[in-house]
């Protein structure tokens, strides 16, 4: 292979001893598990008090346990990095001396959920405000304090941004009349050409 | 002419406080002053940022306690004049109300002009202008970026666009949008404008009352 994916660090040769140790009938589920989770930045897959289960399950320490968690999910997240094939990704366990029983799950798991995963990677962004939602209602102007009879449409809409700090979100209220939206409906128009003519 | 009995005057329920303060003093008031008020009044309606050193201005060769008794009935008439669109307040039921509420003919004229004449579109055109609204997009720039790699992908190869709203209020908002939320916008900004096609077709608004 081209490119080594995993370097066998004493931590990481300690690991593998330990996930080829492990009993295979509970293996798939604590991959398909960590491999959902994957894709968030911010939550682990276990909470403190399933950690604490899964250890007493597996019978093995409180030390092995994050060693073991910590490593099933650097391979996915490897996998991940350089968008491997399941049976790349398989070639790449078995050159680090995983087991191949072992390998083939990892392997398998990542065939499922690969793909998805790093689809949801791809959207991750962390600048200072996204657009989340789009709301928006039309309403007729019928009159104003100084005229009466009017007959004006116009549209209201709420742009709701999401801030990089957690918590802070923003609703950028925006009116637009019939002529204003065009002329904003033209620029999108523009943009989705762009847009298209990427692909 | 409309049976008066049928419609109410174009001033209100009642004749307000400063238009009945307005005719006890025009048996002293000369036509040229009046004329001058009303022109006034337009010019402070028609003008976006009105204010006191623009009407001290044009007020400068009337006396401050005639401007006092004078100018607030002249204004409203102008204002609630100008209120009803032109096809719906006729000018002889206005020179009638006008009458029923004690303005002498000779001060008709001037108020006619303001209310009916040439301008009248200036006086709707700032009506329109200035009514209250929520910021609108004053200018919108975009780019579209193409991000090649992350820490967590070596090859990402994701657009995104990058936009920047500048509202009528000064205010600039930057914000990222992935293509899908573009899509959201584009589809609802479509939508809406549909909506306000059918809407516009439709009898109700055709109808002219």
């Amino acid at each position: 292979m081209a490119e080594q994916i995993f370097t066998e660090t004493a931590r990481f040769k300690t690991a593998v001893k330990l996930i080829n140790e492990l009993e295979s009938n509970r293996f798939p589920k604590l991959l398909s598990r960590i491999a959902e989770k994957l894709h968030l930045r911010e939550e682990h897959a276990f909470s403190e008090e399933e950690q604490i289960k899964l250890q007493l399950a597996l019978g093995i320490g409180s030390e092995d346990r994050s060693l073991l968690l910590e490593t099933i999910e650097f391979i996915l997240l490897q996998a991940a990095y350089y968008g491997l094939k399941p049976a790349t990704l398989h070639q790449h366990l078995l050159s680090v001396n995983l087991s191949v029983e072992k390998s083939e799950i990892i392997s398998q798991t990542w065939a499922s959920y690969g793909k998805a995963t790093v689809e949801k990677m791809k959207k991750h962004s962390f600048t200072h405000s996204q657009l989340e939602s789009v709301g928006w209602h039309l309403n007729l102007q019928l009159a104003q304090d100084n005229k009466t009879q009017v007959k004006e449409s116009n549209a209201i809409f709420h742009l709701n941004l999401k801030k990089s700090e957690i918590g802070k979100a923003e609703k950028l209220s925006l009116e637009l009349t019939h002529k204003e939206l065009l002329h904003f409906y033209n620029k999108l128009e523009i943009l989705q050409d762009q847009l298209d003519s990427l692909s | 002419m409309t049976d008066p009995r049928e419609r109410s005057f174009f001033i209100g329920k009642s004749t307000p406080a400063e238009v009945r303060l307005l005719s006890k003093h025009l048996k002293t008031t000369k036509k040229e002053v009046f004329d001058k008020l009303v022109t006034v009044a337009c010019m402070m309606l028609t003008s976006g940022d009105a204010n006191h050193e623009m009407f001290s201005e044009a007020t400068k060769s009337i006396e401050a306690e005639q401007i006092k008794h004078l100018y607030p009935g002249i204004l409203t008439i102008v204002r609630r004049g100008a209120c009803v669109p032109m096809n719906l307040l006729k000018e002889k039921d206005f020179l009638y109300d006008l009458s029923e509420m004690k303005i002498p003919e000779k001060f008709h004229g001037s108020l006619v002009s303001a209310v009916f004449g040439e301008s009248r579109s200036s006086l709707d055109e700032a009506a329109y202008l200035g009514r209250p609204r929520l910021p609108s997009i004053e200018e919108f720039r975009w780019r579209v970026d193409v991000g090649i790699s992350t820490t967590s992908l070596k090859r990402a190869l994701e657009p995104t666009i990058l936009c920047n709203i500048k509202t009528d209020q000064n205010e600039s908002h930057t914000f990222e949008m992935s293509k899908e939320k573009f899509h959201e916008l584009r589809y609802a900004v479509a939508e809406v404008l549909n909506h306000i096609q059918q809407l516009e077709k439709r009898s109700v608004l055709k109808i002219e009352t």
